[in-house]
């Protein structure tokens, strides 16, 4: 005891050396997180076929094969099929993860077994799924119906994987709203599609357009499953470059993958500051 | 006319006033539970009518039902000569005020007091000019463009109150509306919220679990209890002629010293004290309704009408000593050890304050009628 409160008694908890261990916590944490990305956008600068460190210099060749004039046709319609498909499959988790959410939110289901809490746990268990069985079973399921590999397929199947995250950004938004909101406008007059426009919609639409973000990266980003379900023609951005690098690392890939990273962060910036105009 | 009904009714100048608001033995059941028990009350034009209880009493959920958020189970419900029982609640011509103020986040104070307005298509520059005026009325004038979270609680408050009056509705509703400010806020918006009222007219219904609050401000009070109706009257009736224990131990502090009635005549009834042993004789005026002998009571006093030591003609003493003190300048809480059970007397600060020690042997009296005679409950 005497020991511990004599060494107690040597560390300094005041608010200057608490303060200042946060800091480095913090920068240790932000160190983890963020190194391998930068060593993405560092490699992308390199003149070397096969990278080294140190770099011997900087070179912004990767990026010139990735831009017109030079570059690879079949990389840019991947790019463009993958923002299609992020685009058009956020959008349809969007709007039917919003519905799944009111409905389950709002109402307290008991049909027999079903239950509100049953559904809720339905909706997340496709997370814990492990996403290359999903990706095997959708993809026989469309080889038996006929579709397999088309566009819509890979939507379809991108709307299945996001669903689950818009359910749950939106309906725990829905779960912290005050319904004496709803109440008061409904008091002062408002029908009740009226109150949804102008009080329950406005509201809840930062959820909304989070849980669509949330979707339209995980849409782009994703590779196990689209991997089973697109053929020649329908390859996404990442099983593309998936099949590049099966032939040998290409630094260009690194330039790429920058591009990437930017693009990311700035929807996310974007979504962050829209998310926050509409909650003021 | 029904004279027998009207009898039953506290006689009062109001009486002859419409009916705004008229409940006709309301229940509300919420699966096995039964939230409201019956309940049947006339809130008069111009009312300042409060429902009070502890938590679960069904007082909030019997406001509800008049603002059209819940639907009776059984009974009705009129607004003036409509039966409004199952009219949406939008469609009613009433203003509420909420617990938690429900101002939108997502708009100005001048878009959250216009939204009403808005609703019933009254053009924009009418609308501005009826917003700013309500906006003077609760002292909170140009601050049409600020953002209700930018306001303090007392302000949001103001801001909650100009947004149901702005429609004129024809009854304000308000629950619990002072519970979250602190309590200095509290007390002065008590008189700023009868200001407003006094200066419209406006028939109000008042829930509240703080029977002092409500108090203050009604014209008249409906106690509830476990959904169902204890009492309805005026503030002075229900405090000092309470009907049952329940009203009495509810609404102020109140002794209660139970006892049995050992005989009873024409004009009085003996009562001996389960604590002391004393007997007591206690004009019949002093009970609500007739006791039978060997019925249980309780007499009850308040602590403002006991005295300590006091030389009174028509009285009631009791001995006891002194437990403590609590001097609060102008009066003094005295609590008194009156063979095993606590009397506490309301004595005048400057007379009584440092006159006496814990410990002391002292007298308790109290006037005759000061007594409420109730049969325990």
């Amino acid at each position: 005891m005497g020991l511990i409160r004599t060494l107690s008694s040597n560390i300094d908890l005041s608010d200057g050396f608490s303060t200042r261990l946060l800091k480095v916590h913090t920068l240790l944490l932000f160190t983890f997180l963020y190194v391998p990305i930068g060593v993405v956008v560092l490699l992308s600068f390199t003149p070397d076929q096969v990278p080294t460190f140190p770099m011997p210099g900087i070179s912004l060749q990767w990026y010139a094969e990735i831009l017109p004039p030079n570059y690879n046709e079949e990389l840019i319609s991947a790019l463009f099929t993958s923002l299609k498909i992020a685009t058009l499959s956020s959008i349809g988790a969007g709007v039917i993860g919003t519905l799944a959410a009111f409905g389950m939110v709002r109402h307290d289901l008991h049909i027999r077994w079903l239950s509100t809490d049953k559904l809720n746990t339905a909706f997340l268990l496709p997370l814990v799924v492990p996403w290359i069985v999903t990706g095997i079973a959708v993809a026989t399921l469309y080889s038996l119906l006929g579709i397999y590999g088309t566009f819509w397929s890979v939507v379809l199947g991108h709307i299945l994987i996001t669903i689950p995250f818009v359910v749950t950004i939106v309906s725990s938004q829905l779960y912290g709203f005050d319904r004496s909101l709803e109440e008061a406008a409904q008091n002062l007059g408002a029908s009740e599609i009226r109150t949804f426009y102008e009080v329950t919609f406005p509201i809840v639409v930062p959820g909304i357009l989070g849980g669509m973000l949330f979707a339209f990266t995980i849409s782009f980003d994703n590779f196990t499953q689209t991997f089973f379900w697109t053929s020649f023609g329908t390859d996404t951005l990442p099983v593309f470059i998936y099949s590049m690098i099966r032939t040998g690392i290409d630094p260009s890939v690194n330039a790429i993958g920058t591009v990437i990273v930017g693009f990311s962060l700035t929807v996310a910036v974007i979504g962050e500051k829209l998310s926050q105009r509409v909650l003021d | 006319m029904t004279p027998t009904l009207q009898q039953t009714e506290p006689t009062s100048s109001r009486d002859d006033r419409k009916a705004v608001v008229t409940l006709d033995s309301i229940v509300k059941e919420f699966g096995d539970v039964t939230a409201v028990d019956g309940v049947s009350i006339e809130v008069r034009d111009g009312e300042f009518f409060s429902i009070v209880g502890p938590s679960g009493c069904g007082k909030t959920t019997t406001l509800r039902m008049i603002a059209g958020f819940e639907r009776p189970t059984r009974g009705r419900i009129h607004l003036e000569d409509e039966d409004v029982s199952q009219v949406p609640a939008y469609e009613r011509d009433i203003g509420m005020v909420f617990q938690g103020y429900a101002l939108f986040p997502h708009k100005t104070v001048g878009e959250n007091v216009a939204f009403g307005l808005k609703m019933q298509g009254v053009p924009e520059e009418e609308r501005e000019k009826r917003v700013a005026d309500i906006l003077s009325l609760v002292n909170l004038p140009g601050t049409e463009d600020r953002n209700p979270t930018e306001l303090s609680g007392g302000q949001q408050q103001r801001v909650a109150l100009a947004r149901a009056l702005v429609v004129e509705p024809s009854v304000l509703l308000l629950d619990e509306p002072l519970s979250n400010l602190d309590r200095k806020l509290r007390e002065e918006m008590r008189f700023e919220l009868k200001r407003i009222q006094n200066e419209l007219g406006i028939t109000t219904i008042y829930v509240t679990h703080d029977q002092e609050e409500a108090m203050s401000m009604s014209d008249r009070i409906l106690v509830l209890n476990k959904g169902e109706m204890e009492q309805i009257g005026e503030p002075y009736e229900i405090y000092h002629g309470p009907s049952n224990q329940f009203v009495a131990d509810f609404i102020g502090d109140i002794n209660a010293l139970p006892g049995t009635i050992v005989s009873k005549t024409d004009s009085q009834y003996t009562v001996e004290l389960e604590d002391t042993g004393d007997e007591i004789d206690l004009p019949r005026s002093v009970a609500g309704r007739e006791l039978q002998v060997d019925a249980r009571v309780n007499v009850n006093v308040r602590p403002a009408d006991s005295q300590l030591d006091t030389k009174l003609e028509e009285g009631i003493s009791l001995q006891g000593t002194i437990e403590a003190i609590n001097f609060l300048g102008k009066s003094a809480n005295i609590l008194i050890d009156v063979n095993g059970r606590e009397f506490l007397v309301q004595a005048n600060g400057r007379t009584a304050g440092g006159r006496y020690q814990p410990g002391d042997s002292v007298t308790v009296n109290w006037k005759t009628e000061a007594s409420i005679l109730l049969q325990e409950s």
